[in-house]
């Protein structure tokens, strides 16, 4: 039964992680001087990859794109078809855990097959005149270690009823501020990993209560 | 165990207003329960409670002897639910939504699936976001089946079917109550239907179950009474079981629970010229008893309105 709820999700979600491939896969192409439509891109790091500050910048903005769409589709879309899926012989925070790790999973997926790409190109003699460490990826990492907790944010804006727009989003505003700070500020892995922590353990366990507890009505 | 669904003081409140009243409802283990109600009575509420899908205020729900809110994994294998209006996967097939369903029960009965979408003329490669609104009830028939539930719980099953495929539905639904020991709880609005395959209806009027008893009793019980006093009609005493009371011009129309020798031999101290006692069928009676006050339409002004409403005496 877990595989059936798996296939499902990621059914609902192809088309999210297509689109967000597609333009993860644009910007590498870009940034490796591939395609001509290169010229609308940013071209960031085409010197120096993963040195640049915007290229960082435009696969975070991305990132978030990507995550807040994941987030809302599995979760606020799901609304007419919660009556069909929750009245099942399973428990409801194993739906919810399922739909999170899925959700995740192809986050991670979609953001990290492209760095890694880019990475493969950047790490192979003769594609560009500046060093390349694999320790240059740090900051790619940290944007797909801090996402997630955009992702859950959306999620969680997603299942909670409110009684207006802004009341229902304020989980997704409330975890821009941490994600901006932990990315802002010089990483520690140290001190960066466990907040990280504690972020996906505050919204996972809001998302399983409010799963748990809220009325479809 | 003798209920297949027990509740008990079940209440439930939305923004103040109390949808559903101290709910007390039995169904009995192989029942055909049909719950109605006019639109906002609160019976879809009251499913969705029994479901766990709504968590109710206060008081409980048994189903299958355990309480709702903490059924098992296995009790719940044994129930299914018909959602209104049969939310579906559009992204899926129907092949995939059988897939996906069976996934959850591992008794899910394959062949008897099959025999269904096969009776529907449906195939498993057809789409559901191209299904009709009746193809899309066989389908969520079809997915309720496949655990061979003990119990089922139908919210408003046939809700904007044809006459066809609404009778074609409830032909599997007999079918079904003819298999051993199932019991159904099901909301509906259209009579004719609860007429045909229910065993005991239960009437909901503002989130209060009024009625609870077997059809034809209902049926039996409730009478209209039309007394004709060929002039101004006098007020009218208090009556036991008096349930609405119209004056249309030189009659009144009165809707009685249980008329009988009391209640005639005091209307006929009123010296009425004809007094008229009707037999309604199972649609008439259930809008005699959950309609409101009744008030003269302005359809033609100018015109000196004949018809005036003096409200509801009560429910009984």
């Amino acid at each position: 039964m877990l595989k059936a709820l798996v296939i499902k999700e990621l059914r609902e979600v192809l088309g999210i992680a297509a689109v967000a491939l597609g333009l993860y896969l644009l910007l590498v192409s870009g940034a490796v001087g591939l395609m001509p439509v290169a010229s609308l891109m940013p071209r960031p790091g085409l010197g120096v990859p993963f040195v640049d500050a915007s290229f960082e910048k435009t696969f975070a903005l991305l990132a978030v794109l990507f995550a807040v769409a994941l987030g809302f589709r599995q979760s606020m879309w799901e609304d007419r078809t919660y009556p069909f899926l929750l009245h099942r012989p399973i428990r409801r925070e194993t739906i919810f855990l399922i739909k999170l790790a899925t959700g995740a999973g192809v986050f991670l997926i979609g953001f990290g097959v492209p760095v890694l790409l880019y990475a493969w190109w950047a790490a192979v003699p003769g594609h560009h005149p500046s060093p390349f460490e694999w320790s240059m990826l740090e900051p790619a990492w940290r944007i797909a270690l801090m996402m997630p907790v955009v992702y859950l944010g959306a999620f969680l804006s997603g299942i909670r009823p409110a009684r207006w727009l802004g009341t229902r989003l304020l989980p997704l505003a409330g975890c821009v501020l941490p994600v901006l700070i932990l990315l802002a500020l010089p990483w520690s892995w140290v001190v960066g990993l466990p907040l990280t922590g504690v972020l996906y353990a505050m919204f996972i366990s809001s998302i399983c209560y409010v799963g748990r507890t809220r009325d479809y009505a | 165990m003798a209920e297949a669904i027990l509740t008990e003081r079940l209440t439930k409140y939305y923004g103040g207003h109390k949808v559903v009243d101290n709910l007390n409802l039995r169904v009995p283990a192989g029942c055909v329960y049909g719950l109605l109600g006019r639109n906002g009575a609160g019976k879809s509420t009251t499913l969705k409670m029994l479901v766990g899908l709504v968590h109710p205020d206060h008081g409980r729900a048994m189903l299958l002897g355990e309480e709702v809110s903490k059924l098992s994994v296995q009790t719940r294998g044994r129930i299914a639910y018909l959602a209104e209006g049969h939310p579906l996967y559009e992204g899926m097939n129907i092949g995939q939504a059988v897939a996906f369903t069976r996934a959850f029960y591992p008794v899910a009965n394959a062949a008897f699936v099959d025999q269904i979408l096969d009776h529907f003329g449906l195939s498993p490669r057809s789409r559901i976001r191209r299904l009709s609104k009746g193809q899309r009830a066989q389908v969520s028939l079809a997915l309720a089946l496949a655990p061979d539930p003990e119990l089922l719980i139908l919210d408003d099953p046939t809700l904007g079917l044809d006459a066809n495929v609404r009778r074609d539905f409830l032909e599997s639904i007999i079918q079904i109550i003819q298999r051993r020991g199932r019991s159904i709880l099901f909301s509906s609005h259209i009579l004719g239907d609860v007429e045909r395959i229910a065993d005991r209806i239960g009437i909901m009027v503002d989130g209060v179950l009024r009625v609870d008893c077997p059809v034809e009793h209902f049926k039996g019980a409730v009478r209209k009474v039309l007394v004709e006093f060929g002039r101004q009609p006098p007020e009218l005493p208090a009556c036991e079981g008096l349930l609405g009371d119209w004056r249309v011009g030189t009659r009144r129309e009165l809707v009685f629970v249980n008329f009988g020798p009391r209640q005639r031999a005091l209307l006929e101290t009123l010296n009425p010229v004809r007094l008229e006692v009707m037999e309604l069928n199972l649609e008439d009676a259930f809008i005699e008893y959950t309609r409101g006050p009744r008030r003269p339409l302005p359809l033609f002004p100018g015109e000196p309105s004949d018809a005036q409403g003096t409200g509801d005496q009560g429910a009984a």
